[in-house]
């Protein structure tokens, strides 16, 4: 009877224990998580701006073919399309109802409706994605009814994401809406598993080390499906039929528990394959569970290290020595740290996004096998923390996300922003590692940078706790 | 599976006597056996008082604060008979938005799986039912509710927000929306008052559950805080909250109401408004 | 029909948070959901010349990032604190707060915020700019009347008035993308001219100019934007207006708003015809050079423009009436409300019957833009791909411009024009390499 409930999903603070404020030592966090319970929430009392729900939504609809999507609000809440567009172009086209004060009012369920209705008229797409934002999230827009009617009406998928964009503080949330709705709109059916399809959840990215996956995949006799982005729909389609389903982040989580419960494919969250030794495992990993037994296996491995020992001769990507700062989600940052290790180099700090009751065993067990002797932050962007932190950890090069590293830039560090590039595969990364001792070997532009003037008071603010701002969270 | 619980939506203008119709209601039905739970969606959060001798209770949204992991004991209280009370909240008079605190609530409440992990039979939301924005017809929409119930006096203000009320019923009535029980009248007095109401009802295609008569009665165990069916349980008021509490419980009948549009509603109060005054100056007239 | 593809301008908060970023010493504080301050970092920071958004924006921006409880209970007290906070972090001489749809919506008092921490001894200021209260264009205005607002309560008095110093409105930070280049290239076209101006946004402006804005003996508009801000400037401070739709480009366009501010002002003209004059011989000097290039590779050609109107008829004035280039189709991006006025003035006496449009909508401008097949094409990085079905030369003027990037480059003024002559002899001539 209720059908409301199906259309959401409980945010991530509520359902993982979702944290995405905290500086401090690494045990208490791990501690703050144990028998099921979740570490107390923190909240900030001066915080900067960073992505949420929607913009992780929209980057993600924007790579799937042969759809569009419809933003249903203010112009600015679909602003960053023009980004998208023109930087990582030929994506699907991206719509607003250009929501006005009137309709903010009034209701705008009949502009959603034309909206939609010229959408498919334009681009004839497979499906149309409408994307909720504060506007109708707060008057209240029946978008569910729009949805289903057009859906019926116009013979596709008309698939309602309720983002909102206030419900919770941590933006990977979006995918889990996102890939809430997807399960329920886009998935079939199982037919019959296919043996060797294998499922891989491209959330996020670039489009090349999605091929290399595949190339991965392939090379050991699979065939990968890949999907949502850079994927079709038929894609999603038949991913009940899959033997397994691969993510690479946890933001795959809840389209690969879907999958697993209701499709019965089981889902596997592994650690990405990033250099040889991460590639190396993470094959191993995918032949064990798919019940694949490729006898190439052994030969790949052998090849890509031999191909690989002969790059690293080269002293351009000698690590050794440096100390190094990095930031990212939880996974990548991870990754990114064994990638570091095994190139000689150390790690100094870690900046995560944000952390959950989930992906607290990766950093319980990298703390375990390493001892960090460092505190670590969590805080999506929130470069004021990070800024205080560098001013004491002093790293040789900042490893960081579009748009972060310039900050660690500001402060005259030597910094990589590693996301345009390519990084899982057995010798991706080496474009990386080059770009780090590119970084320290010419310091002069982040020198000059250094210099120039800071936004900061800096003589008050650094001499602060980092976490001064960040305040456990009462009743 | 769990057994679905009837859910019942019931919504007056403010201060027309609808908390105190729902809690009656609510402990009739308990006494009669039912498990329930009502759900006060107003952001005064004192729908349930009378049901929990005005103890304290947490409201859902204070929890919307971010605690993370919530259990049912932290946001209701067991009241009479056994009634799980629960308070949606919201925010303080002008700030906030309570239309959206309506929305999160019931949201959280669902997640929460309250209705299952209770064992309700029914659950009775009472609604502010001046419908001021979309939050508060979110109990009316996407089938959360079975069936919508009004409570009406026959003051016209009363009347003018039930039919609010029906347009939104209707609006949302091909959608999977819920529709109308029909009107319940509260707080009558004087000699036109049911035929008042019953003639509103017939005009806009709704049906009359009962009529509930000003009852010192009902006030005077409000002020005790508590119900008539709990503290005067051998009234006559107490029996015709049973009688209203069975006939929801087993009537489910219900229709799309066909509410009159301004002028419609104007000329038709008028119409009343002459009536009664014509009436009361005759009788001035006969002193 | 409602513009609603690929929409090219950004919002009323955007807008509001690109003019507060272009302001040395602003520390803008967005009171709204987190993404509303990064999208604006993408498209207008990123999305526009690579120029990125200053000290204080982008990720740096600070921002309430308000969730579900502020929307239930309101959103004051959040910002009470973050105000409270940011004033001890971050070095700035205005703190001005940027209120968006969500805290509109539900009621909070942001005003009452700011004037509590400016009893506190900040300096401090509010603007209401919610999304959907309209384009980035919208926002841009509300800004600058609450700069305004705020800095002339700190203007030096007696208001005396400053003979010859001219502040300038509609040039659009974070949306027109070469608002810069355009600023620095009229400041030095105005002093050698002999006036000051005070451009408001960009290299070495800060709030002190601001308060320079009440003695100002003119104040000129060079958009549709800045008319509302000069007429409001007028009724505040009985300073003069002078109003023009565009951004001249090229000697006789700049040569007459010269003309027409020494006439307004009462200056002596002289000042300006000589360094029009000197001026015009520069460019006459390197027209000349071009010529060369401009037969042996047969440049001449007919165009199409997409961009903000200021911008479009500017340059497209210059390439008809200098380069002998002939206008197809002017596509307006910004200003949907100048539909029904007249055009007739914008173009005239040209020999040709030019299309002019209204819209911001992606896929109606591609449509647009492929019509007629056009040699040369002006407008987005989007159109780039028109451009190339249709074999035309394509060059970037517009939002989204993600294919350049634009520091101080303008095209406004006589050394502007040389700017515009380059970048489209370059796109010709790549255009004539790449077939």
């Amino acid at each position: 009877m209720p059908s409301l409930p199906s259309r959401i999903i409980a945010i991530a603070e509520r359902r993982l224990g979702s944290i995405d404020a905290y500086y401090g030592p690494v045990q208490p966090l791990i501690d703050g998580y144990r028998d099921g319970q979740f570490f107390a929430q923190r909240i900030r009392t001066l915080s900067q701006t960073k992505g949420d729900e929607i913009t992780v939504i929209l980057q993600m609809l924007h790579q799937i073919k042969n759809t569009v999507t419809v933003v249903h609000g203010a112009r600015g809440c679909a602003a960053m399309q023009n980004y998208l567009e023109s930087y990582d172009g030929h994506g699907s086209p991206v719509f607003s109802t250009n929501l006005t004060e009137d309709n903010s009012i009034m209701g705008a369920e009949e502009v959603l409706r034309k909206t939609i209705l010229a959408a498919v008229e334009r681009h004839k797409p497979e499906a149309v994605f409408v994307v909720t934002t504060p506007i109708v999230a707060i008057n209240n827009d029946d978008v569910q009814t729009v949805a289903a009617d057009l859906g019926e009406e116009l013979n596709i998928p008309v698939v309602p994401i309720y983002a909102d964009g206030f419900k919770s503080k941590t933006s990977a949330n979006g995918y889990d809406i996102a890939y809430h709705s997807i399960a329920g709109f886009l998935t079939a059916e199982k037919r019959a598993t296919d043996k060797k399809l294998v499922n891989i959840i491209s959330s996020d990215g670039s489009e090349e080390d999605v091929h290399k996956i595949a190339e991965l995949v392939t090379s050991i006799g699979l065939n990968p499906n890949i999907f949502p982005r850079f994927g079709l729909l038929s894609a999603i389609r038949n991913s009940s039929n899959a033997v397994a389903t691969i993510g690479l982040k946890p933001d795959s989580r809840v389209i690969g528990e879907f999958l697993e419960k209701e499709r019965q494919v089981p889902y596997y969250l592994l650690e990405q394959p990033v250099g040889p030794e991460a590639t190396s495992r993470w094959l191993g990993e995918i032949t064990g569970k798919t019940g694949n037994k490729s006898e190439a296996l052994e030969f790949i491995k052998s090849r890509e290290k031999k191909k690989f020992d002969e790059l690293v001769a080269d002293p351009d990507t000698n690590l050794s020595g440096r100390k190094i700062y990095i930031s990212g989600d939880i996974y990548t940052a991870i990754a990114l740290a064994g990638l570091v290790k095994e190139f000689g180099g150390s790690v100094t700090g870690l900046s995560i996004a944000n952390i959950d009751k989930n992906s607290v065993a990766l950093l319980d067990e990298n703390y375990k096998k390493n001892g960090w002797p460092f505190n670590i932050h969590i805080g999506d962007g929130q470069v004021f923390e990070q800024a205080n932190i560098l001013s004491r950890d002093t790293p040789d090069v900042y490893l960081g996300a579009a748009g972060q590293a310039v900050h660690a830039a500001r402060l005259g560090i030597p910094s990589v922003n590693y996301a345009p590039m390519p990084l899982y595969g057995y010798d991706a990364s080496i474009k990386l590692i080059r770009a780090i001792v590119r970084a320290c070997s010419n310091r002069s532009f982040v020198e000059k940078l250094g210099s120039y003037t800071s936004v900061y008071n800096r003589s008050s603010w650094f001499g602060k706790n980092p976490n001064w701002y960040i305040k456990q969270e009462v009743g | 599976m769990a057994k679905k619980a009837t859910h019942i939506a019931i919504y007056g203008k403010g201060g027309i006597g609808k908390s105190t119709t729902t809690s009656n209601i609510s402990a009739a039905l308990a006494v009669m056996g039912y498990r329930v739970i009502q759900v006060g969606c107003d952001p005064k959060s004192d729908s349930t008082s009378t049901l929990r001798n005005g103890d304290f209770l947490p409201t859902v949204l204070d929890t919307v604060r971010e605690q993370s992991q919530l259990k049912i004991e932290d946001i209701s209280k067991v009241g009479f008979a056994g009634v799980l009370c629960v308070e949606a909240g919201g925010p303080l008079p002008g700030v906030g938005c309570a239309g959206r605190g309506i929305n999160s609530a019931i949201t959280l409440l669902t997640e929460m799986k309250v209705f299952e992990e209770f064992k309700a039979d029914i659950v009775l939301y009472d609604v502010l039912g001046d419908v001021v924005c979309g939050g508060f017809a979110v109990p009316i929409r996407n089938g959360l509710t079975n069936r919508i119930y009004v409570v009406s006096s026959q003051d016209f203000m009363a009347i003018y927000a039930a039919n609010n009320l029906f347009k939104c019923v209707a609006k949302y009535a091909n959608s999977g929306g819920a529709l109308l029980g029909g009107v319940i009248g509260n707080n009558l007095y004087g000699s036109h008052a049911e035929e008042l109401i019953t003639d509103f009802t017939q005009k806009t295609n709704s049906a009359i559950i009962d009529f509930v008569p000003k009852s010192l009665v009902i006030s005077q165990a409000e002020l005790h805080g508590k119900t008539a069916v709990e503290a005067y349980p051998d009234s006559k008021e107490a029996q015709k909250y049973r009688d209203i509490a069975k006939k929801i419980i087993s009537d489910e009948t219900v229709t799309t109401p066909n509410p009159m549009d301004g002028l419609a509603l104007r000329d038709w109060a008028r119409g009343w408004g002459d009536k009664i005054l014509k009436e009361r100056t005759n009788a001035v007239f006969t002193i | 029909m409602k513009n609603m593809e690929s929409l090219r301008t950004q919002c009323a908060l955007q807008g509001a948070l690109s003019a507060a970023n272009a302001i040395g010493g602003v520390i803008p504080v967005v009171h709204s959901t987190a993404g509303c301050a990064y999208q604006n970092y993408l498209a207008g920071g990123l999305a526009n010349g690579g120029q990125g958004a200053g000290l204080a924006g982008g990720l740096a921006v600070p921002s309430t990032n308000i969730v579900e409880k502020h929307v239930v209970f309101g959103g004051s007290a959040r910002l009470r604190e973050q105000l409270k906070n940011a004033v001890k972090v971050f070095e700035g001489k205005l703190f001005l707060v940027l209120s968006g749809c969500t805290p509109n919506l539900v009621g909070d008092d942001s005003k009452a915020m700011v004037e509590e921490i400016e009893t506190q001894g900040y300096p401090a200021a509010y603007v209401q700019a919610s999304g959907f209260h309209g384009s980035a264009y919208t926002g841009y205005e509300l800004a600058v009347r609450s700069l305004v607002d705020f800095a002339s309560k700190k203007t030096a008095s007696p208001l005396t008035t400053v003979k010859g110093l001219i502040n300038i409105f509609g040039i659009v930070p974070g949306q027109d993308t070469f608002w810069q280049g355009e600023l620095l290239s009229l400041s030095r076209e105005f002093s050698a001219a002999g006036l000051i101006l005070n451009p408001l946004f960009g290299f070495n402006q800060t709030v002190e100019n601001w308060k320079n804005i009440p003695h100002a003996s003119l104040n000129l508009s060079l958009s549709t934007w800045g008319s509302g801000i000069v007429e409001y400037l007028k009724e505040k401070f009985g300073t003069p207006a002078l109003k023009r739709s565009f951004v001249p480009v090229g000697a006789e366009d700049t040569k007459q708003l010269l003309l027409d501010i020494a006439g307004k002002l009462n200056f002596d003209e002289k000042q300006i015809n000589n360094h029009a004059e000197k001026k015009e011989q520069e460019a006459d000097y390197f027209i000349s050079q071009f010529a060369e290039a401009y037969f042996n590779f047969n440049f001449q050609t007919d165009f199409s423009i997409a961009g903000p109107l200021s911008q479009a008829v500017g340059i497209s004035r210059f390439l008809a009436y200098n380069l002998g280039f002939t206008p197809k189709t002017i596509i307006i991006t910004d200003a949907p409300q100048l539909k029904d006025e007249p055009i007739g003035d914008i173009l005239p006496h040209i020999d040709t019957k030019v299309n002019v449009f209204f819209t911001e909508d992606g896929n109606e401008i591609s449509g647009l833009l492929k019509k007629g097949n056009p040699g040369l094409i002006l407008g987005s990085t989007i159109d780039r791909i028109t451009a190339e079905e249709k074999g035309a030369a394509h060059l970037s003027i517009s939002l989204p411009v993600s294919d350049r990037i634009v520091l101080n480059r303008g095209y406004a003024g006589y050394s502007g024009a040389l700017n515009l002559i380059e970048d489209i002899g370059t796109v010709l001539l790549k255009r004539r390499t790449q077939k």
